[in-house]
């Protein structure tokens, strides 16, 4: 059998699958000159893995890392925009745009779930919380209660009720939250540079929400799934207990 | 199918030592990899509607670094007209190796034509199959397997002794 450069190249690759890469592999094992050949294929592979895969173990720059940061959550440009499409939509009637129906996946990309509850309830609540450098920080009443709040510890009729906290991987405090309010809302928010940073905020209907029951602090699968999912993104080891969740207010969330 | 922010977050930044390898393989020195992946990484925020959440994440933004590159490209093209206009020569990277006039790989990966970089960097280097690769560079199959066999071609040429010329 002879085997065309492309082909052994397919084959070095790892291209090819089933009948042909056996009777290439065949061919191989009979030709000395074309075991050759996939060697200095495969060396080439392997010299030009080597130049550049100590990259890999370089610590990435931290400008990276931030804009790989807002690169996944842009904050409330895209959420605006969510806005302004929708209206647009609305008045368009039927001429749904192919741009429409990307910017609403991106949409639900950026604030998960029920984007038009949370941005309706985001501009009744506006001194809940503040957008500031592309951040979502906590203000007012969530702030205080981010702060100085125990799990199950909320006054009756509290506007704000803090459910699980835990310690993130990359070991700053993080708390989840349940706004009440015509809409109820829930959310994650992260201790970051002696404020709250608001990462997820999701519109819940009322069941499931953290807060409406007594044992809150160890209540993960009463979260909503998406938050659920973005503690488990985050924490490191378990929620803390009561005794772990005092102690870290006390050092004010350091 | 949809993600949460901070989903797609840790999935890219996951990805950043692989981008940054990619990016390296591209460009003429570390600085000006970050540099480009950065600004790829900003033009990402401004794409994220393209971004279909059943493809591969990685290769969204592989393309977008290419994007990203094939217009620096070009904008340091005009920038060396205006230089060689204005009677200036762009200082060229020296292709000489140490041992011997033996290339290093990176100086090698410089010879090539961009074309064939692309396609050696995201098969050769990233690991792609041919298809995403094909994808990526917006080539049908076969201009990617003749571009990589250039490559290949040229490379063993270069890593032996030799030079650019």
């Amino acid at each position: 059998m002879t085997v065309s450069d492309e082909l052994l190249a397919a084959y070095v690759d790892g291209e090819l699958e089933g009948a042909e890469r056996a009777r290439v592999e065949q061919a191989i094992a009979q030709d000395s000159q074309l075991a050759q050949r996939v060697a200095q294929q495969r060396a080439l592979r392997a010299r030009l893995r080597g130049a550049y895969d100590s990259v890999l173990q370089e610590a990435v720059p931290k400008r990276l890392a931030q804009a790989a940061r807002l690169a996944a959550a842009p904050g409330p440009a895209q959420v605006i925009d969510l806005a302004r499409v929708r209206a647009e939509r609305a008045r368009r009637g039927s001429q749904r745009s192919v741009k429409v129906r990307r910017l609403t996946i991106a949409a639900s990309l950026v604030v998960g779930v029920m984007a038009g509850v949370v941005l309706q309830r985001l501009s009744t609540s506006a001194a809940l919380t503040e957008f500031h450098d592309g951040s979502l920080l906590a203000r007012g009443t969530l702030a205080r209660a981010l702060s100085e709040q125990l799990a199950g510890g909320a006054p009756a009729g509290a506007e704000v009720r803090v459910g699980l906290s835990f310690k993130s991987r990359t070991g700053n405090y993080c708390r989840t939250f349940a706004i009440s309010g015509s809409h109820l809302m829930a959310g994650l928010a992260c201790r970051d540079q002696e404020q709250w940073q608001v990462l997820n905020l999701v519109g819940t209907e009322g069941a499931g929400v953290p807060g409406n029951g007594q044992n809150l602090r160890m209540a993960a699968s009463s979260l909503p799934p998406a938050l659920l999912q973005a503690v488990n993104e985050r924490i490191s080891g378990e929620p803390l207990n009561a005794a772990a969740e005092a102690k870290a207010r006390n050092d004010d969330w350091h | 199918m949809s993600s949460p922010p901070d989903l797609l977050q840790s999935q890219i930044i996951e990805l950043l030592p692989k981008l940054r390898r990619f990016a390296r393989s591209l460009t003429r020195n570390p600085h000006d990899a970050d540099d480009l992946l950065q600004g790829a990484l900003e033009r990402a925020l401004t794409h994220l509607e393209q971004w279909q959440a059943d493809t591969r994440l990685d290769s969204w933004l592989y393309t977008i670094i290419k994007h990203a590159w094939i217009d620096e490209l070009r904008s340091r093209a005009r920038r060396k007209r205006t230089f060689e206009d204005a009677g200036h020569v762009e200082d060229l990277p020296d292709h000489r190796g140490d041992a011997g006039g033996t290339l290093s790989v990176e100086q090698a990966m410089q010879c090539l034509p961009e074309d064939q970089r692309l396609a050696v960097a995201l098969v050769l280097i990233e690991g792609l199959p041919y298809k995403e690769a094909a994808q990526i560079i917006g080539v049908p199959m076969g201009t990617l397997t003749s571009r990589l066999a250039r490559g290949r071609q040229r490379l063993q040429e270069l890593l032996g002794p030799g030079d650019c010329a």
